[in-house]
């Protein structure tokens, strides 16, 4: 039964990829379509407010800065508002200003789409601070990410230009994520959740103790935090808490939320690149990669915890540690396999406890950080594979490599090896750096291989971008909050700039005719391929590390 | 005061991700 429930996700998910792709398609591709009639007096007003009366096409230099600059703005912004939160507006709870290091981190891990959270919601923000910070970069974060893979693709599929980059933020966020943010906000709020500005409420129980139950605009912050990949929770607990996601039916519509997006793009892709097969040659590489870990948590979840299937306790429901009874199993391993691979990062059950071989299937999902990936982000990662797949064939034949007829050369792949390489040496580097420092060593709560596991997966979620933790480690340190906001930023912007550059060389590029000697990119062929690359490549780079902490500690367990 | 160290802290980094782009430039051959 648990299995035909994740069969059922991913044939609606399948479902939704062919429409939602084309909708992207019709959105980007600049060309005057129906959307035009709904949206586009929207559009013209805040293009007017804000001067774009112009929006010409922008060499990738400027869009890249453009990119950077409103961003710099936006954690400006959110930085002012967290610190002075005491005695801003809508506080009905009297939550006071937070902490200097703190708000750094906060302000970099939402502006980041990391969403990584080193305090709790109900205690640390007020409702504007939610709504006017968390909230509002949630869309700006996920428009922004958006934006840049589909410049990206208009490059690499020889458009006249990459577009404009506040042309497709506004786009993204009025066309996208609004009208799907509000519908499912609706749908969420007659489901059970929560949105409402009255105070934490007072009860008593049955035992005649007082409670305070936390509450607030909840619905229109879970929309958008899955829709946009973000997965900031508005309580601690994020989606295991009921208020966040009472039902069965709630997590299938987050799963969904979070994952149609990405997975409609590469559809878009093929759309721009006026070869569908393209776009499916990546989403069956992706889809494979996905089914294969999904596969390892569900098995070693359901299997159980070695130890204590060895103390002949029943274990017939599987390792519940740290997971929702409403939920199980089949719902738990598919939303964490979700949330890592779409680089939300929300989650729905405690990654910490899960069994060492089940927390694999998040570590290596944001590891690759290519399968489906975050918004926008995931395809241009798995394209840059494709490149670097093509690239490596090219040697082996002695031919000079072409992907969508136009010719890799040294300057693309010396761009590619810096935003391939930068993922594991941000990682790694620090990982072991926080095992040379008391500051480091202190927050772990485990020590031994799942000590190890935590310091990883914490630079791991960082520089992926997703935010979810092994959350036993004592992270709300100088230390932590400094160090893990220098990876969010780093793992952010040096990919996407990087590729941004390559998406720009190429687009001067005459494209050359394809010839009975072109290594064709849009069959099976090539999809077996370009999985191997990124598994050769990308999984290799970690094994090592992953041997020493959730692999050496399954075999501690057996 | 320490808000200044964040401040400074978030400009440096800004900073280098801005110099990492003008190195990108420079490898790309594109002049913008």
């Amino acid at each position: 039964m648990g299995i035909v429930q994740i069969i059922v996700v991913i044939a609606i998910l399948l479902l939704l990829v062919k429409p939602a792709g084309t909708y992207l398609y019709h959105v980007f591709s600049n060309e005057p379509n129906k959307t035009d009639r709904i949206f586009g007096g929207v559009e013209r007003g805040i293009f007017k407010l804000s001067g774009l009366n112009k929006r010409e096409g922008m060499s990738w230099k400027t869009y890249a800065l453009s990119f950077l600059s409103t961003n710099i703005v936006l954690v400006a912004f959110g930085y002012i508002v967290l610190r002075l939160q005491a005695g801003l507006p809508l506080n009905p709870n009297g939550i006071n200003q937070m902490e200097q290091t703190l708000t750094f981190n906060t302000v970099i891990s939402f502006i980041t789409n990391t969403n990584l959270q080193h305090y709790s919601g109900e205690t640390g923000l007020s409702y504007f601070s939610q709504m006017a910070v968390i909230t509002m970069l949630m869309f700006t974060s996920a428009a922004s990410g958006f934006s840049v893979a589909v410049a990206f693709v208009r490059g690499i599929t020889g458009r006249a230009t990459l577009g404009n980059f506040f042309e497709d933020f506004v786009k993204s966020i009025v066309r996208v994520f609004l009208p799907l943010a509000l519908i499912i906000t609706l749908v969420l709020v007659g489901l059970q959740v929560p949105q409402t500005l009255k105070p934490t409420i007072q009860i008593t129980t049955m035992d005649g103790q007082i409670q305070q139950i936390a509450t607030g605009p909840v619905a229109s912050l879970e929309s958008i935090k899955h829709l946009g990949t973000n997965g900031g929770g508005f309580f601690g607990a994020n989606s295991a808490h009921p208020f966040e996601n009472p039902s069965p039916l709630t997590n299938v519509i987050e799963i969904l939320s979070m994952w149609t997006l990405p997975a409609a793009l590469p559809y878009m892709y093929g759309l721009f690149a006026k070869n569908k097969r393209q776009g499916w040659g990546i989403f069956a590489a992706m889809m494979t990669l996905f089914v294969l870990l999904l596969s390892l948590n569900y098995y070693a979840e359901s299997s159980g915890n070695p130890a204590i299937n060895s103390m002949g306790i029943d274990v017939s429901q599987g390792s519940m540690e740290g997971k929702e009874v409403r939920f199980g199993i089949p719902q738990s391993a598919l939303f964490t396999t979700v949330t890592t691979a779409a680089t939300t990062g929300s989650v729905n059950n405690m990654h910490d406890t899960q069994t060492p071989l089940g927390s694999i299937t998040p570590l290596a999902l944001m590891m690759l950080n290519n399968v489906f990936g975050g918004k926008g982000v995931g395809l241009v990662n798995m394209l840059m594979y494709a490149i670097l797949a093509v690239f490596l064939c090219g040697l082996m034949v002695g031919r000079t490599p072409e992907f969508l007829g136009r010719k890799i050369e040294a300057r693309e792949m010396k761009l590619i090896a810096v935003a391939i390489l930068i993922h594991p040496l941000i990682i790694l580097v620090p990982t072991a750096a926080s095992f040379l420092t008391d500051l480091g060593q202190g927050a772990i709560s485990n020590p031994g291989n799942h000590g190890l596991t935590q310091v990883l997966y914490e630079y791991v979620s960082s520089a992926a971008n997703n935010g979810s933790g092994f959350e036993g480690l004592a992270d709300n340190t100088t230390f932590w909050n400094m160090m893990t906001g220098v990876i969010m930023l780093l793992g952010r912007y040096v990919s996407i700039i990087a590729l941004l550059a390559v998406a720009g060389s190429l687009l001067r590029k005459q494209p050359v005719p394809e010839t009975i000697g072109t290594f064709r990119t849009d069959n099976g062929l090539f999809t077996g391929i370009l999985i191997a690359t990124v598994l050769i490549i990308g999984a290799l780079t970690f094994l090592p590390v992953v041997v020493l902490g959730p692999i050496a500690e399954h075999l501690t367990l057996r | 005061m320490m808000d200044v160290y964040m401040v400074a802290a978030l400009a440096a980094i800004f900073g280098v991700i801005y110099a990492f782009a003008q190195w990108c430039g420079h490898v790309a051959e594109d002049k913008g």
